[in-house]
């Protein structure tokens, strides 16, 4: 006796758990003017320098990832 | 909320994994305090997490590589990781032809100004298939080799 493969729709794959994809238009380049207006305002609002902010963010512990 | 070097952060637990997608919001130009109407996906590259000096708060920044769905062809391959299969975009939580541009790399703290939350209830929007992670393993390599290439120059 031959054996069969089940039915395909009696198989029961688990749905992966996402969220539909959210609508958005991102199609503008991402230049300079984008790190800039970023950079100023965590300037702007930690009251620090970009040297002494980018020191500051780059003491925590690395704990997913390499850095780039 | 919390605040963290003038930031409003999000709590730690609710900051993604390496290779996930966020939302990212840039400010206005004209008034850094205000978050802007231009938005872009951002690629998830590394994770720190620190203690706050002052308060003892932890909090978590990220290594964000910004994603665009405008076409990249006059940069170099292994400047841009490119999510364009319908699965591939599905999982990620996007909807259209995205370039991340590895050459355009930023530090940003997990906070309420930066990373809006969706109507998902997170500013996470999906995860990276493990094809395109190990095709960004691939990329890093690459450049990693060129830079020290071009150090030994």
């Amino acid at each position: 006796m031959t054996k069969k493969p089940k039915p395909r729709s009696d198989l029961m794959f688990q749905e992966a758990n996402l969220p539909n994809p959210v609508e958005f238009d991102y199609s503008k380049d991402i230049t300079d003017k984008h790190f800039d207006i970023m950079n100023k305002a965590m300037m702007y609002r930690s009251g620090l320098s970009k040297e002494e902010l980018e020191e500051a963010l780059a003491e925590g512990i690395l704990v997913g990832g390499e850095i780039w | 909320m919390p605040v963290v070097l003038g930031h409003n952060i999000y709590d730690i637990a609710s900051s993604p994994e390496i290779y996930d997608i966020v939302w990212v919001n840039f400010p206005y130009d004209e008034a850094p305090y205000e978050p802007g109407p231009d938005r872009h996906p951002g690629l998830v590259l590394s994770k720190s997490v620190f203690k706050d000096k002052n308060t003892e708060l932890n909090y978590a920044s990220l290594q964000i590589a910004y994603g665009t769905s405008q076409p990249q062809n006059d940069r170099l391959p292994w400047e841009v990781l490119r999510v364009h299969n319908y699965v591939a975009l599905d999982r990620c939580g996007l909807c259209r032809d995205t370039s991340f541009i590895l050459s355009r790399v930023q530090r940003l703290l997990w906070c309420e100004e930066y990373f809006p939350i969706s109507e998902h209830g997170t500013p996470i929007l999906g995860k990276l298939p493990h094809a395109q992670i190990l095709a960004l393993k691939t990329l890093k390599e690459v450049r990693d080799a060129l830079k020290k290439k071009s150090s030994n120059d």
